[in-house]
């Protein structure tokens, strides 16, 4: 009886991230989200997609061990400082609350078919839209319109599944060694 | 050694859970703290959010080109048909504006021989100069854009910036000796300007609603405001000179006057900073709550 030798299956570049880098993949994801919605792209009307929101949402559902709170503040307070909001630390509240409350549903999020999953973090990016407005009723004395609350949550609700396909390979990485 | 390890587990894990839910709390506070000391010291906040755009100022100079690269590949597929069109009435503006030029150089001699006749002095110096647009402010229901110019122009906040359409927005926050500036732009909930409608000869206050439109508030009893009628600055404030041309009424809804601004806020490439030298600064940034 001959010895077999283990060979390793050839693996991608992203298997080897998946592995190495648990938090690499969200602070990329993250940073490189942060950067779309800085870019100005001229004639694009004033319906901004919060990047950044989904993709924190993303990592908190689906691999939240991956994406703890406090990379979360870092990266809400620094959304905070890029975008000129004036609030500082608004983001940062909003963020660290609506992605405690995910993380703990992440077996829900795992278990559910993605059409359903697609209408809680809907839901969730109304919430945080709502919240952002609230905030920006009572500091600033400005309350946005609903017309503006509601396409601004609603474009960024049809982006999630963009964000999904593109996260997530990287989220399965991990499983396919 | 077994029983060393479950001693352990058995403070280790209720420790662990402890201090996430700890963390957590201490992370919303630590929000919570922060909005209030950055509304109370905005002047600081605001060199540390500047700080902040400068660091990733390459990054993003970086991310700018494939759509700068994008718009001149749309510029240059437009047709030789649509370019002969605007040709045609590009001319046609030209022998319009040298009229203009013409009259503007008489009535800039004449303006000269009246004030050396009153012996009257320049009020103030204006000094500007032009920037291109760098980012854009995308997380929030506001508007506003980082501005790159050049880093010996003398920045200060309550700069007005303008387009050839007009005025768009003011200088909010500064990164003085670099060159970069925010614009709080005409459209933000937070903007707050000083005008009269030219026709009308009415003042009031132009706010932005955060949606590229704009409203009047603020009117006297008794105005009668014109749907097309052009909005200017008042020049009440101190730190806006009267007359620079900013929107156009649109609707009027009873007591609400709804304007969209002159120039398009959603294309602005480059703007020009002016310092009309009125008063020295803006007390602290303007979205502050009135």
């Amino acid at each position: 009886m001959s010895i077999v030798r283990y060979r390793p299956k050839s693996t991608a570049w992203w298997q080897v991230l998946g592995d190495a880098g648990f938090w690499l993949m969200p602070i990329a994801s993250i940073t490189a989200a942060l950067l779309l919605s800085l870019i100005y792209i001229p004639g694009m009307p004033p319906l901004v997609i919060h990047w950044p929101a989904l993709v924190m949402i993303y990592w908190a559902c689906y691999r939240p061990e991956w994406q703890p709170t406090g990379l979360v503040f870092i990266f809400a307070l620094l959304c905070d400082l890029l975008s000129g909001t004036p609030l500082i630390g608004i983001t940062a509240l909003i963020a660290v609350f609506m992605t405690t409350i995910l993380r703990s549903q992440n077996n829900l999020f795992l278990a559910l078919p993605f059409w359903m999953d697609w209408i809680i973090v809907s839901i969730c990016i109304f919430v945080w839209r709502g919240f952002e407005a609230l905030a920006q009723g009572l500091f600033i004395g400005t309350w946005p319109h609903a017309a503006m609350w509601f396409t601004s949550a609603f474009v960024s609700a049809l982006a999630f599944p963009l964000v999904a396909i593109i996260l997530s390979p990287l989220r399965r990485a991990a499983f396919r060694f | 050694m077994n029983l060393k390890f479950r001693q352990f587990a058995l403070i280790a894990i209720p420790l662990r859970t402890a201090v996430a839910q700890v963390s957590v709390g201490l992370l919303l506070l630590s929000a919570v703290v922060l909005m209030l000391v950055a509304r109370q010291h905005a002047d600081t906040f605001s060199d540390l959010r500047m700080a902040a755009v400068r660091a990733v100022d390459p990054v993003l100079m970086a991310a700018q080109q494939p759509v700068q690269m994008a718009e001149s590949w749309y510029d240059n597929l437009q047709t030789v048909a649509v370019m002969q069109m605007e040709n045609k009435a590009l001319r046609e503006e030209l022998a319009n504006l040298r009229q203009w030029h013409a009259e503007a150089v008489r009535l800039d001699a004449e303006n000269r021989s009246l004030r050396a006749l009153l012996q009257m002095k320049q009020p103030h110096e204006i000094t500007s100069t032009a920037g291109s647009v760098l980012a854009d402010n995308g997380t929030s229901y506001g508007h506003s854009v980082v501005v790159v110019l050049p880093e010996d122009f003398k920045l200060r906040r309550g700069l007005v910036a303008m387009t050839a359409g007009g005025m768009v927005g003011r200088t909010v926050d500064v990164a003085p000796g670099t060159g970069m500036a925010r614009v709080l732009l005409l459209d933000d909930p937070a903007s707050r300007i000083p005008v009269m409608l030219e026709t009308a000869k009415t003042r009031g206050i132009l706010a932005g609603q955060g949606n590229g439109g704009l409203r009047v508030e603020d009117l006297p009893d008794g105005a009668v405001p014109v749907v097309g009628d052009r909005i200017v600055t008042a020049g009440d404030d101190g730190v806006l000179p009267s007359g620079l041309p900013l929107a156009r009424v649109t609707r009027i809804d009873g007591d609400r006057i709804w304007a969209v601004p002159i120039a398009q806020l959603d294309r602005l490439d480059w703007l020009r900073l002016v310092d009309f030298g009125t008063i020295n600064t803006l007390a602290k940034p303007n979205f502050q709550a009135p």
